[in-house]
């Protein structure tokens, strides 16, 4: 009997187990995007089950077949190592800002929250200093733009974008592990078209006073672009989520397993 | 002639791993585990490699435009996880060309040096 072509040949649950902890202790350890984790883990587990039935069809028991599998697939350090060589540096800085901006299950939402609003404020506080700073190196003086009453405006609307992206981020997160086990996309893409939409529309409403020219607000023009861009920002969350959502479902067993 | 039951391992054949994975897909495409096996056909047996060193070459030839993938629709009746089944291109066709062209001037250079049948 040839197992490769028997496709009836089952896998009994010991199996699954011990060769995607097999696998995951390979792709665990890459530093790449985990859609491209993914795949590796996919086609890593795929290869470990036909060479399971291989073994297993040359009169191997079910344990013998299991471990030889294993081996055939290789050393885990060695196959880390060269899985990591082939990884683009845009896979490994996509990877870096991802562990970045995504919460760990041990990670308080409120910390959460805090650390992302504060370093994407501290980007922000950087690039101005930057243009300021070569403003000078310009000009030879600091900027007009720089004058008080426009660096109390400048850090009242930092302190408005730090206030909007923790309270962003902390329901971002709250929406994204709540609605990760939906069973019904339909629902889960409510869910975040609501968050995008309230996100966007709140901080237009925050900020128009600070920026706006006065007596506009509340205008028809105000009023459509407001509308326009909480109506983008709702459509592109429902996108960014599909892609996350089905990323996550994928994700969720393999993560799940322990590995030494 | 090589020796006979001395099996070449993955360290002596680490450096043309990617041209033997090109040369096994002129076949026609196929997923790892059917590339491994034309190449242990083709190597009548003595060919060892660790299996999953495979893959690390068929991402970098992927990457290179070498090989394109695709996931496999699962055939009638196979369980398990989804494939991706490869196939050469153009530019892994020129690669593979290459490499034949490499391991030809490896093998007389060499050749000449240790004195071995040709």
């Amino acid at each position: 009997m040839n197992a490769n072509e028997n496709a009836s040949l089952e896998i009994d649950p010991t199996t699954d187990h011990a060769l995607r902890v097999a696998v995951e202790r390979v792709v665990r350890p890459v530093h790449a995007e985990e859609s491209r984790k993914l795949r590796m883990r996919g086609e890593l587990f795929a290869h470990a089950l036909e060479a399971y039935q291989d073994e297993r069809a040359r009169g191997r028991d079910p344990s013998a077949a299991r471990d030889a599998a294993i081996a055939r697939v290789g050393d885990p350090a060695d196959l880390t190592a060269e899985l990591q060589a082939g990884v683009p540096w845009s896979s490994r800085w996509g990877a870096t800002v991802d562990r970045f901006i995504r919460r760990r299950p041990e990670t308080p939402r409120w910390r959460y929250a805090l650390c992302t609003a504060g370093s994407a404020m501290a980007g922000f506080a950087a690039l101005f200093v930057l243009i300021g700073l070569l403003a000078i190196f310009e000009i030879g003086k600091p900027h007009p733009l720089w004058r008080p009453e426009v660096q109390r405006f400048l850090l009242f609307g930092a302190l408005m974008i730090f206030m909007t992206g923790c309270l962003g981020s902390y329901f971002a997160s709250l929406v994204r592990d709540t609605l990760a086990g939906a069973s019904s996309s339909l629902a889960a893409a409510i869910g975040w078209a609501a968050l995008g939409a309230v996100l966007i529309g709140s901080m237009g409403l925050l900020l128009w006073p600070i920026v706006g020219a006065p007596g506009v607000m509340w205008s028809p023009q105000f009023t459509f672009s407001w509308l326009t861009l909480s109506a983008l920002a709702a459509i592109a969350m429902v996108a960014i989520s599909q892609l996350d959502i089905r990323e996550r479902r994928g994700l969720q067993d393999w993560l799940a397993l322990e590995v030494d | 002639m090589p020796k006979e039951n001395v099996p070449l391992t993955g360290a002596q054949l680490r450096g043309h791993l990617e041209t033997m994975a090109l040369a096994s897909l002129e076949e026609g495409e196929a997923h790892g585990f059917e590339v491994l096996r034309r190449l242990e056909r083709a190597g009548c047996g003595a060919l060892k490699l660790k299996e999953g060193s495979l893959y690390p070459a068929l991402y970098r030839l992927e990457e290179r435009g070498s090989v394109k993938a695709r996931v496999e629709e699962n055939p009638g009746g196979r369980r398990g996880p989804a494939r991706r089944v490869y196939a050469l291109t153009p530019k892994g066709r020129r690669q593979l060309q290459r490499g034949r062209e490499d391991w030809a001037t490896l093998v007389s250079v060499i050749g000449s040096i240790v004195g071995a049948p040709a």
